[in-house]
């Protein structure tokens, strides 16, 4: 069996060996490489218009095994073309080709079993005229009646090793590509075709030729198409292309530059509608991958791209990603631009590309662990995480639709949402900002004068403003509003204010809507703040609990302006401490502007305040109203005038206390309106020590007295039921007087004089009910109290006492202490004698004769004398005059009486009774010299006259001149003694028998007597 | 009787011889020679020619400037002093004069004060 099979298959073999030599010889007879050259040389003509040649045409049966091919060897077509750079439009050295004829001729089928080119070069050029070298086949002879339809099969198509070089003069366009390697096969159905084709090319080089160059490079091309054409319209494939190397530019703008390229995509496109459509298509350019989806259409007519893709990347690294953008697209956005990060981005590209318009690029991107920084800018941004949306329309303005970020600078935590419109022109911010922040770290930003500042605050703010105002920290343009919290706070303006906080709340609004206190307002803010302290170095500390101010700013950040502002303000408590002033506050509000540095008002309320004014002046109150303002004047003579302060001032319960005066001043009440050039004082009820007192009435020209120029003038109704002269004498002795006169030591005393005030001219009406002076009450005291520039003036003041009903005028000056001056003008009407020396001891000094009588008694007094810091008089000084009229008075020195009715033969019984005296007396020094008077005891008249020493010697003449005429010399020294002589006086008080020397004498009695009693008052109605 | 008549007789010799006597005569001073600075003591005076005049007495420590004014007339040796009183009205003084020369004034009162200046 075995060798029946064998000797069979031997047979069939050898036969088919017969078979195959039998074609052979008959091929190589009929179809030799000489005859199959012949033949096709004869026909080339008839279908190429150009020369051609070709070495050999020879059947092959092995180059196209296992098909019969014809395998065409050294091709060359020449096609001469002006301005071609080669006759040659192609050269190859072996082109094969293996069709079935069978099926042509049976089936109309043709079907290319091989088509390979190797080893060639086409050179492919038009002329300017358009002409093109490929033009080398004669038209065909269509035989229209032949209907017949054809289908094709190309099993392989195949070239090998051959360089493209491409020259279009007309198009401007040249490539040369080498070692062009293309693999072909599918088949056609008409109208349907279908294959797989590969490329595969070594270097690429195209340019253009126009004045806008453009060069396209790759060094190798790996590409592969499978897919169907239908209706030779609809393509629908799967491409894949790796380009290596690839470069693009145009004229000086690199577009790409080496990069490498790789495509996959599975893409259906319309031939005639000129559209695309991807799926699943996958552009990588290096290792940066983007996934393409979507469909683009072309209008030839409109020169009209419409583009229609969504896209998606892979997770890229943004710094470098951004390195690969050519700059001919992002420009110098990035020059002083740093970014990084992890991006992703998906997005889509909508829109028409055209000569008007591009497409709108959407993104939304993922931003992981990024970084931030841009030169000029004063913050650098890590760790920022974000999503956001980027709308790139180039046909308008980009711009970014922030969903979420966060981002560390520094120490400082913050997020972020919002949008940035114009991204890549203006930067239209609108964000809304939250932060945990450290104030130290934003004071590049902030104004220099706050450079010292420390904090932390968690902020949330909300942010209109564009890049160029936040790079140029132009705050005032921004349209924000926003809350700090915040926590250990040390704000720092310049080295001269510092507000300290534990904790503070701070609201701001940008810009303000309202300017109410016309300061330039520039920013509004609401603060509060359990604890506040504001200090002003050297001149002002406050601290403040439970702080709520509502207040406005001017423009902190120029340099140029001072600080303005104007604040409501409502505080639980306030401590105040300036160099002059230490105070503290309850519940204080109202309000503060400060429209510049030299002017300030202040609108306050308070429960309760406690201030010490320095120099130990205190003052307390309870409830106080205060509208008051001040105007700066450095060329003020003092404080007072410098600041200008004028007030009105509402005051209950409140308590002053002055050091150089020994007992606080109160003050149930106090309504009073001040200011630099007067004080009307509405109503003030007062209690100092020991009296009380109600003050009205208005002080004038304060300023003038202030500055030198004028004296301070006032007019004050003073009502009192009570005053203690003593004490508020004590108080107020030496008020401004001096140092110089207040320096000077008082002489035999321990205790300083009243100095009476300077620069004043005050009058003050007074309606006392009692007071107390020495150890004496006096009832109803009314008159004028003047007080003239160093001068106190008691005007006509009436009194009533026990003793008297009196009249006061008097004058008390202390130029120095221990040259005092004191004036009287002093009436006491119907007054016991006895009891007048007891309420004037002085009167016995002065008119020692006057202890002598007792009775009701006028006395009018003048006198002035020069005083002693212990206001002893100055005798040297002295100067008086005095009237007394009296009737019924008693002699109590019954001796002196005795002696005098002895001496002048009185009768034993006469009454030691004055029935009427009238007597005038001057002082000089310590001369009493009392004028001639006449006194009418019982029956006899007698005229006294005499000299009283203030040491007590005395003088004494009595011309007794009824019944009869006789004198009486007293002399007092150590002993008294009598002299009887004739009547001095005998005609004295005969005007028709007067002498020279009497008349004189009464004319100066008259004299004195009118001139005392000019200035007593008529007695009121009380 | 005859004591009488004798005694009539002689006034009526006497009171015409007296009528025609002045019997007021005093010695009269020249004024211009008050004008000027005396000292007595701790007491100044300054008489000015015009009438008006200044003293002070530096015991009671009281300077020139503080002294306290006068007006002064000199009828023969009548010499007045009218002292001018702050707040209105004058105190008046007489002193008769008993000696005035360029460097001594001496004057007295009619309760018998003394006064003796040195002129400076």
């Amino acid at each position: 069996m075995r060798k029946g099979i064998k000797i069979t298959l031997i047979t069939l073999v050898s036969l088919l060996g017969l078979l195959v030599a039998g074609i052979g010889i008959v091929l190589l007879t009929v179809f030799s490489p000489a005859r199959l050259t012949k033949i096709v040389n004869q026909e080339a003509p008839n279908w190429l218009t150009c020369d051609f040649h070709l070495d050999r045409a020879e059947l092959t049966f092995f180059k196209s095994f296992p098909h019969l091919g014809i395998d065409i060897q050294d091709v060359t077509l020449i096609n001469r073309m002006f301005g071609a750079p080669t006759d040659t439009l192609l050269h190859v050295d072996h082109c094969v080709a293996s069709l079935n004829v069978r099926k042509l001729m049976r089936d109309k089928h043709v079907e290319v079993n091989e088509f390979l080119v190797k080893n060639g070069q086409l050179n492919i050029f038009t002329n300017n005229l358009g002409q093109s070298n490929l033009n080398i086949l004669k038209p065909f002879n269509k035989d229209t009646t032949d209907t017949t339809s054809y289908s094709f099969h190309l099993q392989k198509v195949e070239t090998q090793n051959v360089d493209l070089r491409y020259i279009n003069i007309a198009s401007g366009l040249v490539a040369d590509v080498d070692n062009v390697n293309l693999t072909a096969n599918g088949s056609w159905n008409d109208p349907d075709a279908e294959g797989k084709i590969k490329l595969l090319t070594d270097q690429l080089v195209f340019k253009t030729l126009h004045d806008k160059k453009i060069v396209a490079k790759y060094d190798q091309l790996d590409g592969a198409f499978e897919g169907s054409l239908n209706d030779l319209d609809r393509l629908e494939g799967t491409l894949d292309l790796t380009l290596d190397k690839a470069s693009f530019s145009m004229d000086t703008d690199v577009y790409l530059d080496q990069q490498d390229i790789t495509l996959h995509s599975d893409m259906k496109a319309a031939l005639a509608d000129q559209t695309l459509q991807l799926q699943n298509t996958q552009l990588s350019l290096d290792r940066y991958k983007l996934a393409l989806e979507g469909s683009a259409s072309r209008d030839t007519a409109a020169n009209d791209l419409a583009l229609n893709l969504n896209y998606e990347t892979g997770n890229w690294p943004l710094h470098d990603v951004l390195e690969l953008i050519p700059r001919a697209i992002i420009g110098n956005a990035l020059y002083d631009l740093s970014l990084d990060g992890l991006v992703h981005l998906t997005g889509q590209v909508k829109g028409h590309l055209n000569e008007r318009q591009s497409p709108i690029i959407t993104t939304d991107v993922n931003l992981v662990n990024g970084s931030f920084a841009k030169k000029d800018f004063p913050l650098e941004f890590q760790k920022i995480n974000s999503t956001f949306h980027l709308d790139l329309n180039p046909n308008d303005k980009t711009s970014v639709q922030v969903k979420q970020l966060n981002a560390y600078t520094g120490r400082n935590y913050l997020t972020a949402t919002g949008s940035i419109q114009d991204l890549l022109g203006e930067m239209l911010f609108d964000l809304a900002l939250t932060g945990d922040l450290h104030v130290e770290d934003f004071l590049n930003m902030l104004p220099d004068k706050l450079a010292h500042s420390s904090g932390k605050a968690k902020a949330a703010l909300n942010v209109k403003c564009n890049y160029d105002q936040v790079a140029r920290l132009a705050i005032d343009q921004w349209v924000a509003d926003g809350t700090f919290d915040f926590t250990q706070l040390n704000l720092a303006y310049g080295d001269s204010m510092f507000i300290t906080s534990p904790a503070l709340n701070l609201k701001f609004f940008f810009p303000v809507k309202q300017k109410p206190y016309k300061i330039g307002e520039w920013i509004y803010t609401q603060i509060q703040a359990p604890k506040l302290q504001v200090r002003q170095v050297g001149s002002m500390d406050i601290a403040a609990n439970d702080a709520h101010l509502d207040g406005y700013l001017n423009n902190l950040t120029d340099s140029t302006l001072p600080l303005k502002l104007g604040v409501k303000y409502n505080m639980g408590t306030v401590k105040v401490k300036t160099d002059s002033l230490m105070a503290d506050l309850t519940q204080p509000s109202g309000t503060f502007v400060m429209p510049d540095n030299n002017q300030m008002k202040l609108d306050y309320s308070g429960s309760a305040i406690s201030a010490d004014l320095g120099s130990g002046l205190l003052v307390k109150s309870r409830a106080l109203t205060l509208n008051a303002a001040t105007h700066y004047n450095p060329k003020g003579s003092n404080t007072l005038m410098q600041w200008n302060p004028t007030a009105k001032l509402s005051l209950h319960n409140g308590v002053v206390t002055v050091p150089a005066i020994e007992y606080p001043l109160e003050l149930p009440k106090l309504v009073a309106d001040i200011n630099p050039k007067q004080c009307n004082i509405t109503k003030g009820d007062g209690k100092l020590g020991n009296s009380d007192f109600s003050l009205s009435g208005k002080i004038s020209q304060i300023d003038d007295y202030f500055n030198g120029k004028d004296l301070m003038k006032g007019t004050l109704e003073f009502t009192s039921d009570y005053i203690d002269l003593n004490q508020i004498m004590d108080m107020f002795s030496g008020l401004g007087v001096s140092d110089s006169v207040m320096a000077e030591k008082p002489e035999n005393s321990q205790k300083d004089p009243f100095m009476v005030p300077y620069g004043m001219n005050i009058r003050m009406n007074t309606h006392i009910k009692k007071a107390l002076y020495e150890d004496t009450y006096f009832r109803n005291i009314g008159g004028f109290l003047d007080l003239k520039d160093g001068t106190l003036v008691l005007e006509e003041m009436a009194v009533t006492h026990d003793a008297a009903r009196m009249q006061l005028t008097a004058m008390y000056q202390s130029p120095r202490k221990n040259h005092l001056f004191l004036g009287l003008d002093f009436h006491l009407l119907d007054i016991k004698i006895d009891q007048l020396i007891a309420l004037i001891p002085e009167v016995d000094t002065i008119l020692p004769m006057l202890k002598s009588f007792a009775g009701n008694a006028e006395f009018h007094f003048a006198i002035e004398t020069n005083l002693k810091s212990n206001y002893d008089l100055k005798y040297s000084t002295l100067r008086g005059a005095a009237a007394i009229n009296g009737q019924n008075l008693v002699v109590l020195d019954q001796e002196t009486f005795g002696n005098i009715a002895k001496k002048l033969r009185f009768k034993k019984n006469t009454p030691n009774r004055i029935d009427s005296l009238s007597a005038e007396m001057t002082i000089f020094k310590n001369e009493i010299d009392v004028y001639p008077f006449l006194v009418s005891i019982d029956k006899y008249q007698a005229i006294l006259s005499g000299r009283h020493n203030l040491n007590m010697d005395y003088q004494y003449n009595i011309s007794l001149i009824k019944p009869i005429r006789l004198g009486l010399d007293i002399i007092g020294t150590d002993k008294r003694r009598f002299k009887l002589g004739k009547a001095k006086y005998a005609t004295l008080f005969r005007p028709e028998r007067q002498n020279v020397v009497e008349q004189n004498v009464m004319q100066l009695k008259t004299r004195i007597h009118e001139a005392l009693k000019a200035n007593v008052k008529p007695p009121s109605a009380e | 009787m005859k004591h009488s008549i004798r005694l009539i007789l002689l006034i009526a010799i006497l009171v015409p011889l007296c009528c025609g006597c002045d019997w007021s005569h005093k010695p009269k001073f020249d004024e211009a020679l008050l004008a000027g600075y005396w000292i007595e003591g701790t007491v100044h005076e300054y008489y000015n020619a015009n009438g008006t005049g200044y003293t002070w007495d530096t015991a009671d420590d009281v300077t020139e400037e503080e002294a306290q004014p006068f007006t002064w007339t000199l009828d023969g040796a009548t010499l007045t002093q009218n002292h001018k009183m702050t707040m209105g009205g004058i105190v008046p003084k007489t002193y008769t004069v008993t000696k005035l020369t360029a460097s001594t004034l001496m004057y007295h009162d009619n309760f018998g004060t003394f006064h003796s200046f040195i002129k400076q």
